[in-house]
C-alpha cells in the first residue's frame, strides 16, 4: 500500500536544487528541476552519501562524495563510479505543497 | 590472423577501469591485464580509512568480482611482475612465463611510497601505505592504546591518524614543514585540519624533523632533530609517492617524474599510452604537464587512454579534484588552491562547513571545502564549475554565506 506524504512547500526547494526528506527509517531526496519535481532514494547507490548534499545540474544529480551522476527523472546511473540505478518515487504538487508517494512495503 | 593483444601493464584502479572502458567502448580484441599484486583490481581510498577502521571490507574495494573479467574476456594475470618492456619487439618480459606480445600498450604501473633514508627505516614496525597488504599491516598495529607515530602531515598521514584515533590509539603526527598539507594547500586549510585533529586528541607537531627510527628488534621510538624522542609501537610514514617509471624509462619512454604523455594519455611511442598515478599528462587548460595522484585521475585517465588506444582523438583538460575523509569531516579540493595569491573564506568549522577560495590575479584557481559529512560538497562542486569557466568572482561575495554560489556561477 502506498501513501502520499507531504515533503515541504513547493517554494522551499530552490529551482535546480534538492532537499532531504526522511520518512520512518527511510530517507529520500526530493528535487526541483526545470522539468518539475521528482523524488529518489536519498542515498547514493555507490557508497553511503546523501544526495541532498549533491549538486543538481539540469536534470542530473551529482553525488557529493565521488561526483557520480544520476538522471533525476528516471534514477538512471549515468557516470562512473555509479552503476546501480536509483529508485524513483511519484511526486505531486498540490496547493503549493510537494508530496511524495511511498510504498510502505519498501 | 589475429591482431596482437592490447596489454595493460598494472592492474590497479586505473588499469582495471581502463580494461572496463575498452570493453564498454567496443574493443573486441584480446585484452590482457597484468599486475604485480595478488588481488583483483581495487580502489585505494579505503586503504587509509574504512579498511583501517573496519567500516569496510576488502571485498567492498574491488572494482569487480572475478566473474566480470571472465565474462568480459579480460585476461587477468595477477602476481605477475613485468621485468622489461621492449618497444621495438612489442613485447613485455615477465618474471615468470613467456613474454607477452602486444599491439598496443597501456602503462598503469602506479606509484610506490617514498621512504626516508634514515637510520632504522627498515626496522619492523616502520610502515608505509600503498596496497592491501600495507593496509592490513597498519590495521594490525592499530590496537586500542597503541602509540602510533605518523611521519608526514599530508592526506595519507592525516587519514591514518584519524583512523588510528577511531581505533583508540594514541597518535602523534610529525610534520617537517611549518604547516599540515603544505605541499598542496594554503596554510588556512592546514590550520583548520590541524584544529580538527587537535580536538580529536591527536598531538600534531609541526617543524618536527625526523632524524632516526629507534629500536633493537622493532621500532620503539622516533628521534627528532631537537633531541626529543617520541615513543611509538608503530610508525607510519606518509611523505608522498614516487611514480613507478623504471620499466618505462628503461624502455626508452620520456620520463620526468612520471611517464610523459599528451592530453590524450599517449606517449611519443606509437600505440603506447600511460595513465593514472604514473603519468605526467599535458593538461591544455594549464598549458603544462601535470602528474596527479587521485581517484578522479585514475577514473578519468582510464577512460581517456582507452579512447586514445581505440583511435579517438581526446584532449582531456580537467580541473583536478580530490577528497579526503578524516573523522566525520570530508575535505574536498578543486584546482590548485596552493597557487593563489589571496584567499577568501566562507563559513567556519563551528558552522559545520568552511570553504576556502584561492584567487590568482582575480581569477578563481582553486577551492577547498571542509565540512561535516558532505556538507561542503555542493558549494565546492559549484566552485569547481567556476574554476572550469575561468570565473573572476568578487572575493567579498565569495566570503559572504548569504550570496548563493550558484548565482555567482550564472553571473560569470
Amino acid at each position: 500500500m502506498s501513501d502520499w506524504h507531504r515533503v515541504c512547500g513547493a517554494d522551499e526547494i530552490d529551482e535546480e536544487d534538492v532537499m532531504r526528506f526522511d520518512h520512518g527509517e527511510r530517507t529520500f531526496a526530493v528535487y526541483n528541476t526545470a522539468q518539475g519535481f521528482f523524488a529518489t532514494d536519498g542515498f547514493c547507490t555507490h557508497e553511503e552519501a546523501h544526495l541532498a548534499d549533491g549538486l543538481v545540474i539540469d536534470d542530473m544529480i551529482e553525488c557529493p562524495m565521488h561526483q557520480g551522476r544520476f538522471h533525476i527523472p528516471s534514477g538512471a546511473a549515468k557516470s562512473a563510479p555509479v552503476c546501480v540505478d536509483l529508485k524513483t518515487y511519484p511526486v505531486k504538487v498540490e496547493d503549493g505543497d510537494v508530496f511524495v508517494q511511498i510504498s510502505e512495503a519498501g | 590472423m589475429m591482431a596482437d593483444p592490447l596489454v595493460i601493464l598494472g592492474a590497479g584502479h586505473c588499469g582495471g577501469r581502463a580494461a572496463e572502458a575498452l570493453r564498454r567502448l567496443g574493443y573486441d580484441g584480446r585484452l590482457i591485464l597484468v599486475g604485480a599484486e595478488p588481488d583483483l583490481p581495487y580502489e585505494r581510498p579505503p586503504l587509509s580509512k574504512g579498511l583501517l577502521t573496519g567500516a569496510m571490507s576488502f571485498a567492498d574495494c574491488r572494482l569487480h568480482d572475478e566473474a566480470y573479467y571472465r565474462e568480459n574476456a579480460v585476461e587477468l594475470l595477477t602476481e605477475m611482475r613485468a621485468t622489461a618492456v621492449d618497444l621495438a619487439a612489442r613485447r613485455v618480459e615477465l618474471e615468470s612465463g613467456a613474454p607477452l606480445s602486444f599491439g598496443k600498450l597501456l602503462v598503469t604501473t602506479g606509484a610506490t611510497p617514498r621512504r626516508l633514508s634514515l637510520p632504522g627505516t627498515d626496522l619492523p614496525g616502520v610502515l608505509t601505505l600503498r596496497d592491501r597488504s600495507d593496509s592490513e599491516a597498519i590495521g594490525a598495529a592499530l590496537q586500542p592504546g597503541a602509540r602510533i607515530a605518523v611521519v608526514g602531515g599530508g592526506f595519507i598521514g592525516l587519514e591514518v591518524a584519524a583512523s588510528a584515533r577511531a581505533r583508540g590509539c594514541a597518535v602523534v603526527v610529525l610534520e617537517a614543514a611549518p604547516q599540515l598539507l603544505g605541499r598542496v594547500l594554503p596554510k588556512e586549510v592546514g590550520q583548520a585540519i590541524g584544529a580538527v585533529h587537535g580536538e580529536s586528541g591527536v598531538e600534531v607537531r609541526l617543524n618536527a624533523q625526523t632524524t632516526a627510527f629507534l629500536g633493537d628488534t622493532r621500532v620503539t621510538a622516533v628521534a627528532l632533530d631537537d633531541g626529543s624522542e617520541i615513543a611509538a609501537d608503530a610508525v607510519v610514514i606518509g611523505i608522498g609517492i614516487a611514480p613507478e617509471t623504471a620499466l618505462a624509462e628503461a624502455a626508452g619512454l620520456a620520463v620526468e617524474d612520471g611517464v610523459m604523455t599528451d592530453a590524450g594519455c599517449a606517449t611519443a611511442a606509437e600505440g603506447v599510452c600511460a595513465a593514472g598515478d604514473v603519468a605526467r599528462t599535458l593538461n591544455p587548460r594549464y598549458g603544462r604537464a601535470i602528474r596527479l595522484e587521485s581517484w578522479q585521475n585514475a577514473e578519468q585517465q582510464a577512460e581517456v587512454a582507452a579512447k586514445t588506444l581505440l583511435g579517438e582523438t581526446v584532449a582531456h583538460a580537467p580541473v583536478p579534484w580530490v577528497w579526503s575523509d578524516q573523522y566525520d569531516w570530508n575535505l574536498q579540493v578543486a584546482g590548485f588552491p596552493g597557487e593563489g595569491d589571496s584567499i577568501a573564506v566562507r563559513g567556519s568549522l563551528e558552522d559545520g562547513k568552511a570553504l576556502f577560495f584561492a584567487l590568482k590575479d582575480g581569477a578563481l584557481i582553486g577551492a577547498v571545502g571542509l565540512g561535516h559529512g558532505t556538507a561542503a560538497a555542493k558549494d565546492l562542486r559549484v566552485a569547481q564549475m567556476m574554476i572550469e569557466r575561468g570565473a573572476r568572482p568578487d572575493a567579498a561575495q565569495l566570503a559572504d554565506p548569504d550570496v548563493s554560489l550558484k548565482q555567482l556561477v550564472k553571473a560569470a
